[in-house]
């Protein structure tokens, strides 16, 4: 996994992020998590993990879509999904 | 991705959704729908389930269908709640009703158990609703499991979960056959909530059987039955002939070879033509447009007995080398509609840009290369979306079709417009709604032309069915026949008693029954009336929209004169003065006035 790559991955997460979520992108950051995001309820949850299938082209599990506790974690899962995908 | 909160428009929403059905998409352009302002319809989505995640599809699948939609979504488990609370202020313009069968039994072991008292209760809920409201409420029907089971086919092919929804629907229709206002609607199974059991993920996720794959199909479905409640559905599809109803191109092959059933590809074009006679039959005016010899295009109808489609179908014909755009310009003009209310459907690419270059107005359908896309192309079309068809509607074809056996007699005979108009022996029926024994379909038929009518309409006022049912005591309904045929209702005003004038605070009439003096015969009518009650004056009450100024020049021509002052309104009053002599009623009609005030007068 080249570390572009990864920046790709983020850049698009973060437009995603920002977009469901209805924040700006400078507001996106590792840390982000329904703790410190109040629009980040059980819906937009399923809108972030229906996003990120669809733009990634992959299909997360729902014990993968329950791990999403943040943005990086986020980051981490895609990655995995993307890889395992080769 | 191009959406973005600033610039926007209808077609590139489309374009970008064509690209990219994806749910950022929708979020996108559901965004920015917000800020382009307009009517917004009001809808409250009370659901089972969670349903908040529709509201990007909902905003812009609306979009697509022409209206502007604000939905309100009640929070989880608080569904019955919701109908039984007091009518939320402002009203809503609609309820949707969403039912997922899992939460009527959550706990009982056999959904069937519950069936009765399931039954009774939303009975009992939907009545009870309805005599707070009478908003209209959709309901779709419950998904009725179709999983394949051999144990199944000894039960007549249904389980008994399976059976659950079966009868709830079964119950749910015949209430929807005795009150007003109850829809419900059936969606094509792909978009059926929880279609098949397929998406138990969502629903342990998220308390909503919608999955994202079908939240876009299922909100265009609900749209789709809502959209005859905003906006206008379109009148008239006009239809090119060569390989759009039938294969090939009838002026080179000749009637004998053009390809109509039942072989690939002449059962493609059949099947089109058998979806637009199932349109006609449903008040859609069906007109040719077409660039070919008149003589050989009648050919094939005249010869070919596979054509689903008749000659006498059509109620205007255009077989003609003029410009498509100009035959549908002359084609509105002989049937006095706005161009507005026209769909056009040709192959050819050429035509359908030359048409939406010059006419924006009209809807355009592309056909797509594949005739076996044909008939989908057509149902796509959302123009034609409605989830009421009405006796009036159904009558329409016939009505334009004798409204051209009227124009042919005119033009045939070439006589004097007065002789004429009483050569149709016209009758002109006013009925008061105040009566108790008026028909629902009466009702129904002023609501539905205080909806449609554009032009020769004072006010504009959009009457909902409640404000029509609490001001019935002044409303009236005009029907008009003629030796060729029945109009059905063409009309309705709203008349106020004042100190010392008549008020007409409402008053339209369908454009087909323009040119009639039917008009003049409504004010004849109220002048007996101002007479009765010995006033002085009709006033009229007149507000300016897009299309209206035939209603005001009417009044003008009239001799109604314009009130000075009205600060502060958009309304303008006109008066008329009344004498003992004049106006009285033009003297070609019959007048018919059951129940009303009547000591007719003719000129």
């Amino acid at each position: 996994m080249s570390k572009a790559k990864k920046e790709d991955i983020r850049a698009e997460l973060v437009e995603i992020f920002s977009t469901v979520l209805e924040i700006d992108p400078s507001e996106v950051n590792e840390a982000l998590s329904p703790d410190n995001c109040e629009n980040w309820d059980s819906l937009r949850h399923m809108q972030l993990c229906t996003a990120i299938d669809e733009s990634f082209g992959i299909a997360l599990s729902m014990k993968k879509q329950i791990e999403i506790l943040n943005f990086d974690l986020a980051i981490e899962t895609v990655l995995e999904e993307v890889c395992g995908k080769g | 991705m191009k959406v973005n909160q600033s610039v926007l428009s209808i077609p590139e929403i489309r374009a970008e959704l064509q690209d990219s059905p994806k749910l950022m998409t929708y979020l996108k352009a559901g965004r920015a729908l917000k800020n382009i302002g307009g009517t917004l319809r009001r809808v409250r989505i009370v659901s089972s389930f969670t349903a908040r995640g529709l509201e990007p599809y909902l905003r812009v699948e609306a979009a697509l269908s022409n209206w502007a939609i604000e939905p309100a979504f009640y929070e989880y488990g608080l569904w019955q709640q919701a109908l039984l609370d007091d009518p939320v202020d402002p009203a809503p313009d609609a309820y949707v009703l969403l039912l997922h069968a899992e939460e009527f039994s959550p706990v009982s072991r056999s959904m069937l158990s519950t069936l009765e008292a399931t039954k009774t209760g939303i009975v009992s809920l939907l009545r009870s609703f309805r005599t707070r409201t009478d908003t209209p409420i959709i309901i779709p029907a419950l998904p009725e499991q179709r999983a394949i089971s051999a144990l199944g086919f000894g039960l007549g092919g249904r389980l008994p979960s399976a059976r659950f929804a079966h009868e709830v629907n079964a119950c749910l229709r015949d209430l929807a056959a005795s009150v007003p206002g109850i829809y419900v609607v059936e969606l094509p199974p792909a978009v059926e909530i929880y279609p098949d059991g397929m998406d138990q993920a969502a629903l342990y996720t998220t308390m909503s059987p919608i999955s994202s794959k079908h939240a876009a199909q299922f909100s265009e479905m609900i749209v789709r039955a809502l959209s005859g409640f905003f906006r206008p559905r379109k009148k008239v599809l006009v239809t090119d002939l060569d390989n759009t109803i039938w294969g090939g191109v009838v002026g080179e092959a000749g009637a004998a070879c053009v390809a109509i059933g039942p072989e690939w590809p002449g059962q493609a074009h059949k099947l089109l033509q058998r979806a637009m006679l199932d349109l006609s039959e449903t008040g859609i005016l069906l007109a040719i447009n077409s660039k070919n010899n008149e003589a050989d295009a009648r050919e094939v109808f005249e010869t070919r007995s596979d054509m689903v489609l008749q000659w006498g179908d059509f109620v205007a014909r255009r077989i003609n080398w003029t410009d498509k755009a100009d035959n549908i310009l002359s084609i509105a003009k002989e049937l006095s509609l706005g161009i507005d209310s026209f769909v056009f459907i040709d192959d050819s690419p050429v035509e359908c840009a030359r048409v939406r270059e010059a006419l924006p107005a009209v809807d355009v359908i592309q056909l797509p290369e594949n005739p076996a896309h044909y008939v989908q192309a057509l149902l796509d079309c959302r123009g034609f979306d409605t989830l009421t068809v009405s006796a009036e509607d159904r009558n329409r074809v016939e009505s334009y079709k004798a409204e051209g056996k009227r124009r042919e007699a005119l033009e045939n005979v070439g006589m004097e417009l007065s002789d004429f108009l009483a050569s149709l022996e016209l009758s002109i029926c006013i009925q008061t709604l105040s009566d108790q024994d008026a028909a629902q379909s009466l009702f129904d038929r002023v609501h539905q032309l205080f909806q449609k009518t554009n032009q020769f309409h004072l006010t504009l006022d959009r009457l909902t069915p409640g404000k029509i049912g609490a001001r019935r005591a002044n409303l009236y309904a005009v029907s008009l026949t003629d030796k060729f045929g029945d109009y059905g209702v063409i009309g309705a005003f709203e008349v106020v008693h004042g100190q010392q004038s008549l008020m007409l605070s409402n008053f339209l009439l369908s454009c087909r029954a323009l040119g009639r003096r039917v008009e003049e015969t409504i004010i004849g009518f109220l002048a007996e009336k101002a007479r009765h009650y010995e006033l002085d004056s009709v006033s009229a009450v007149f507000r300016k929209g897009p299309r209206n100024q035939p209603a005001l020049t009417f009044l003008q021509d009239f001799g109604f004169e314009e009130r000075n002052g009205d600060p502060g309104t958009d309304k303008k009053t006109f008066d008329l003065a009344i004498s003992a002599e004049t106006p009285c009623y033009p003297k070609h009609v019959k007048i018919n006035t059951p129940g009303c005030v009547n000591t007719a007068k003719k000129e």
